[in-house]
């Protein structure tokens, strides 16, 4: 059975007077100790999906269909007192921005120590200790010294440091990981990257990777979906995605990165991505796809499987498809 | 070719803290010596970390921040011109900055943010000028009737285009571009990039590119400058800089680098920097670099790079790095972008003949 199994979710989000349709009829799951990424532009649905997960929407957000199964339970159906103790406790979170994601009153030493007391049961001076062994896990120099700093006090990437430090704590089943690396620089990013993927080794975490960079995810995740205008539009094995992609959209965003040793021009994709307050009929990708027929416009492509486990939302490299 | 800007000794710095009553001043060098040129006609790409003094440098060349030094360009001494004659230097010299949300003015249609370039430096007559505002949106990639629209109706790829018109209004030789694509989603990135390499072309403009994707900037530059903590670590052809690096710092950057083929990643050997970017207002002594560097480690920490900051020299007739140890950079296999293909990408092509529903 799969550790997080996400079936037909759909997300709407209520703004200034617009519904907007984020996340559409979304499936996938990550079995135990596996890395998925999840892979698109801003805007595509990516993190309302993984905040779906958490049950962590914003005002105005609300899941209206679909389930998602952790541990074969389906947590859009907990109470939230239930809720409380899976968060921070079997699923852990890193987001994007470090600098806002810690609480800014308080000693990073504190914050560390609350999970530890709330879901652990350890007392005030076990929490304490464990929370110097963590800072120390994960490359904060004079731990013991840096308990009671404040969050302003360290850089970014050493904030990020605390974050990983906090969501890994409880040895979660689950670590949601969303643009961990987006606000910090490149030497920075190799650092954190490699942290995350060691320590969750260490306690056998799955991941939910969050970002809009494929290099990150070529090199760290063992499943990739990519996701475009609210719903995932391709999914497979890391290499499968990105050695024989099956969906335009999904070669499109590899054609359109620069890459460090080819010196060909970028082909863009034209246009931009729909406005989901709108409502769309078809294929979300058809007005931009060099390939579009007629079907595209009115169709909406399931998913249908290409090879084991890659599966692909695209008419033309169907197997009845023109594109092979 | 005649280099069109010519950079010497450049040298920014700020007053920092005092903010609050007792608290001592501090100065920051931002940028602290540099010397480069850009030839007339190409692009010097220039990338290092968040406080590496990137964007301050290329504001100094504009004189946007007070700066010491000799900044030339086409032959004419930026910083000796009176203030009348400013405009003109703004004139031939522009700048495009990062995010297209904060540099456009949101109660101005589009039309009016372009015309005000050439209202302000009379460029244009006045009756002239909505065909000029027709013809810089065309330029760009926008059509005539977006001229009626404001900031907030485009999309971030359609505002990076307008500030990159406006930047173009009053046909400048010589453009900065602060970042110009980093707030921008890959497959509209894509779409800028390939602008800027047409309107160099198209126009003959020289680019001062800044960027923090090594990527990106190799992407459009000819040459590449590294800076870290205010000065130029190396500087050297775009390639070059990618494939052998003379610089240990350089190496780093190539080697943090995140590449999107799942085979060249599982099999390179990383380069892990250590470590922060120390404060710039107290930069470590000797090398700037040597509490983060990997070759000083392994050549067992030797005094001279805590003690003697190095040069930036010639280490080849075109590359320029300031190491003491750039042979040893040389021997090392790790941090370089290596040219063989893993895996080739297959893409689905059209059939013959298939009906397609």
């Amino acid at each position: 059975m799969a550790l997080l199994d996400v079936r037909n979710l759909a997300t709407e989000l209520a703004t200034g007077g617009e519904t907007v349709r984020a996340v559409r009829d979304v499936s996938f799951s990550i079995d135990a100790g596996q890395t998925l990424g999840l892979v698109g532009e801003s805007g595509c649905g990516k993190t309302m999906t993984a905040r779906s997960v958490a049950r962590l929407l914003p005002p105005g957000g609300r899941v209206s269909a679909g389930q998602v199964l952790f541990d074969g339970v389906d947590l859009l159906g907990l109470p939230e007192a239930a809720m409380r103790d899976i968060r921070g406790h079997r699923i852990g979170f890193v987001f994007q921005d470090p600098s806002t994601s810690l609480n800014p009153v308080y000693p990073i030493g504190m914050q560390l120590a609350e999970p530890l007391r709330l879901h652990l049961g350890l007392g005030r001076r076990a929490a304490r200790d464990r929370a110097v062994e963590l800072l120390d896990r994960v490359g904060i120099p004079s731990p013991a010294r840096r308990m009671d700093d404040y969050p302003h006090q360290l850089s970014g990437g050493m904030r990020q440091r605390v974050m990983i430090a906090i969501a890994l704590s409880c040895a979660p089943r689950l670590l949601i990981a969303d643009e961990p690396t987006t606000a910090l620089d490149v030497t920075i990013q190799a650092q954190i990257l490699e942290l995350i993927q060691e320590l969750c080794a260490e306690t056998g975490s799955a991941v939910l990777l969050i970002t809009h960079n494929l290099g990150i995810a070529a090199g760290i995740c063992d499943r990739i979906a990519v996701m475009y205008a609210g719903q995932i539009v391709e999914t497979g094995p890391t290499d499968a995605l990105f050695y024989t992609p099956a969906m335009p959209y999904s070669w499109g965003l590899l054609d359109a990165l620069p890459t460090v040793d080819e010196e060909e021009r970028l082909v863009p994709i034209a246009g931009g991505p729909p406005d989901l307050a709108a409502p769309l009929a078809g294929c979300h990708f058809a007005p931009r796809c060099p390939h579009v027929r007629e079907v595209c416009r009115v169709d909406g492509p399931p998913m249908t499987e290409r090879t084991a486990g890659h599966l692909a939302r695209c008419h033309a490299t169907a197997p009845e498809g023109w594109l092979r | 070719m005649n280099p069109l800007v010519e950079i010497e000794n450049l040298r920014v710095t700020f007053r920092t803290g005092a903010a609050l009553p007792g608290q001592r001043t501090a100065t920051l060098t931002a940028v602290d010596g540099v010397s480069l040129t850009i030839p007339a006609g190409a692009t010097l790409g220039l990338v290092g970390e968040s406080g590496s003094g990137k964007s301050t440098l290329g504001l100094a060349l504009l004189r946007l921040v007070p700066a010491t030094g000799t900044v030339r360009l086409a032959g004419r001494e930026v910083f000796r011109l009176p203030r009348s004659e400013l405009r003109r230097l703004r004139g031939e010299a522009q700048i495009v900055f990062q995010d297209p949300y904060g540099s456009l003015n949101p109660r101005q249609r589009l039309g009016a943010i372009l015309a005000e370039p050439l209202a302000v430096h009379g460029s244009v007559p006045r009756r002239q000028r909505a065909d000029r505002v027709r013809e810089l949106l065309d330029l760009v990639g926008l059509r005539a009737e977006h001229a009626t629209r404001y900031p907030h109706q485009l999309s971030g790829g359609q505002r990076q285009r307008v500030a990159i018109a406006r930047a173009l209004a009053v046909n400048p030789s010589f453009l900065v571009l602060d970042e110009p694509v980093s707030a921008l989603d890959v497959s509209i990135q894509a779409q800028v990039l390939n602008l800027l390499t047409d309107l160099r072309e198209r126009l003959g403009l020289t680019y001062l590119f800044v960027g923090h994707d090594l990527a990106v900037v190799r992407h459009v530059s000819d040459r590449i400058a590294v800076m870290y903590l205010g000065r130029i670590v190396e500087e050297a052809p775009a390639r070059t800089l990618l494939t052998a690096g003379a610089h240990p710092y350089t190496r780093g950057l190539v080697s943090a680098l995140p590449v999107p083929d799942p085979e060249t990643e599982r099999l390179r050997r990383r380069i892990t920097l250590t470590g922060d970017l120390p404060s710039p207002i107290t930069p470590p002594p000797g090398c700037r670099f040597h509490p983060r560097c990997w070759l000083y480690e392994q050549l067992g920490r030797p005094e001279r790079c805590r003690v003697s900051p190095p040069e930036l020299r010639e280490v080849t007739p075109d590359q320029r790095a300031a190491c003491h140890f750039t042979d040893e950079v040389a021997a090392s296999p790790l941090g370089r972008v290596t040219a063989t293909a893993t895996r080739a990408r297959r893409i689905p092509v059209p059939v013959e003949g298939a009906s397609g529903a």
